[in-house]
């Protein structure tokens, strides 16, 4: 085992996908499987092409990234701001912290029925759910970044003469920095999940209303092409957020590797 | 009586005024945001009724399939990943393909797969728990000091006793890192799958009630998710704590 090679493993592995694929595509060739319930990669592909023409799939594509952004945006921006609040300010974060404690315990997948009372069907209830998802992970991983800022670095800096508002923004905001990414990193996936679920139980457009477009007309293929499409499109934002992250806390012991 | 629990008392009777007050003038729309009374008043007659432990236990029923599935396939592929490269190598890729694929993209799928019944909500919640379990035993077992093998080995260990008296007990913390994370992940999961297509369960009482313009049930339907979802979690952790009792450090998991 010791001696393979790392070709040798890569090679292994393009087999197995290669493989699996194959096999995949053979079920559907030889009519093993209905393609109603398992359709070939190239019914996924031909999926893919067809929904194109015209523009649809990029209008799906361009409705779910825009609702992420916003939602993404507005939670991670008010999260960091109360957060910031809630630790700096003490009798706000003791009065805040109780309620944070019972609102992060509700998914934010349970607040659909209730976002879709409040705004109807319309982009309001996405959004919010959305927001919500980023919200809270925002909140708790500033507030904490806040509150564990070392005392000592604080004691220093106020030795040297440091005012309130260089206080907070030589010492306190980057000590919190890297924590503030931690929340967004999980507020991000909480609002990519809070996006999906929103659009596949009401939506009018957006990529989980094609796949639960594609469930009703029994459209297989098309359900396997938005999946990839979600999981590209979440590899991407992960990615992304990763690149912001690493030019952020450039000077962070964390992104020194 | 210390200054923690007094300000949380404040603070959350605080909360349940404004409710009330914002209610009693109707400052808000009471379609969904009725008084305390109607969620109330809801909340009895649907215990009365017997529904809601229903659907309580339709969606416990669910997560507790989903969760066996998920977690011992999740055990059984992490460990053969980890211990043979050349089944890492074949299927750690497939892994990696189905990985980046959030939980909930799997429901139109599996409704057309497994139907509207429990199948459907089984099969989404053991993907859930078998991507974040297979991810953390293979991270478990590899990072395994390999002088705790060769030691065992050297003092005439066979194969099974490694496995069983070293691998498995040494990426235990791992693996229970990967259930904690899948429950608190599937509980979500479930949820959002029950509220798409079902016809009982916690998701369906609030997509139901919301069909109704029952505002009251369906922020009663989200206090019982946030309270269960709350106990699941400590449920876990405590179990996780208990069973690890010998284990000093702290854990953190890998998810992505």
């Amino acid at each position: 085992m010791q001696t393979q090679s790392v070709s040798g493993r890569l090679g292994i592995s393009t087999i197995s996908v290669a493989g699996f694929v194959v096999l995949w595509q053979l079920c559907a060739t030889l009519e093993l499987v209905d393609p109603l319930i398992l359709p070939s990669p190239w019914m996924t592909i031909q999926s893919g092409i067809r929904r194109s023409e015209g523009g649809e799939l990029l209008h799906h594509i361009i409705a779910s990234v825009v609702r992420i952004t916003e939602g993404f945006f507005l939670g991670s921006v008010l999260g960091i701001l109360i957060g910031l609040l809630m630790g700096q300010v003490r009798i706000i974060g003791e009065a805040l912290e109780p309620i944070v404690d019972i609102l992060r315990q509700i998914p934010e997948v349970a607040w659909i029925p209730l976002a879709i009372l409040m705004f109807q069907m319309g982009e309001g209830s996405k959004v919010f759910i959305i927001t919500y998802g980023a919200l809270f992970p925002a909140i708790i991983c500033t507030f904490d970044g806040v509150r564990m800022t070392d005392p000592a670095i604080i004691r220093a800096a106020r030795s040297l003469g440091a005012g309130r508002g260089q206080l907070f923004w030589r010492v306190t905001l980057p000590a919190t920095l890297p924590h503030i990414m931690t929340g967004l990193w999980i507020g991000l996936g909480y609002a990519f999940r809070g996006l999906i679920a929103a659009e596949l139980a009401g939506a009018q457009e957006g990529i989980g209303f094609m796949i639960m477009l594609a469930r009703e007309d029994n459209l297989t293929a098309d359900a396997f092409m938005g999946m990839a499409l979600i999981g590209v499109i979440g590899f991407i934002a992960i990615y992304g957020l990763g690149a912001v992250r690493n030019r952020v806390l450039r000077w962070h012991e964390s992104t020194q590797e | 009586m210390n200054r923690k629990f007094v300000t949380r008392v404040i603070s959350i009777g605080g909360l349940f005024t404004l409710w009330f007050v914002v209610t009693k003038y109707q400052l808000v729309n009471p379609l969904f945001l009725p008084p305390p009374k109607d969620v109330w008043e809801g909340a009895v007659d649907l215990i009365q009724a017997g529904e809601l432990r229903e659907h309580i236990a339709a969606s416990l029923w669910r997560m507790f399939m989903g969760f066996v599935v998920g977690s011992v396939t999740g055990v059984v592929i992490g460990i053969l990943m980890g211990q043979f490269r050349l089944f890492h190598a074949a299927v750690g890729p497939l892994v990696e393909i189905i990985r980046p694929i959030p939980g909930l993209a799997w429901i139109p799928v599996a409704l057309i797969w497994f139907g509207i019944e429990d199948a459907s909500k089984v099969f989404i919640i053991s993907m859930g728990v078998f991507i974040a379990v297979v991810t953390n035993t293979f991270v478990g077992v590899r990072s395994l000091d390999p002088v705790l093998v060769r030691a065992a080995r050297s003092l005439g260990a066979n194969h099974r006793d490694i496995f069983f008296r070293v691998v498995l007990p040494g990426s235990l913390p791992y693996i229970f890192t990967g259930f904690r994370l899948g429950v608190q992940v599937s509980f979500a999961l479930l949820v959002a799958a029950e509220l798409v297509g079902s016809t009982s369960g916690l998701g369906f009482l609030i997509q139901d009630a919301r069909n109704y313009f029952r505002g009251d049930l369906v922020i009663l339907g989200m206090a019982v998710i946030g309270a269960l979802g709350f106990s699941i979690t400590r449920l876990v952790e405590i179990v996780d704590r208990w069973l690890l009792r010998w284990q000093p450090t702290s854990r953190e998991g890998t998810f992505y």
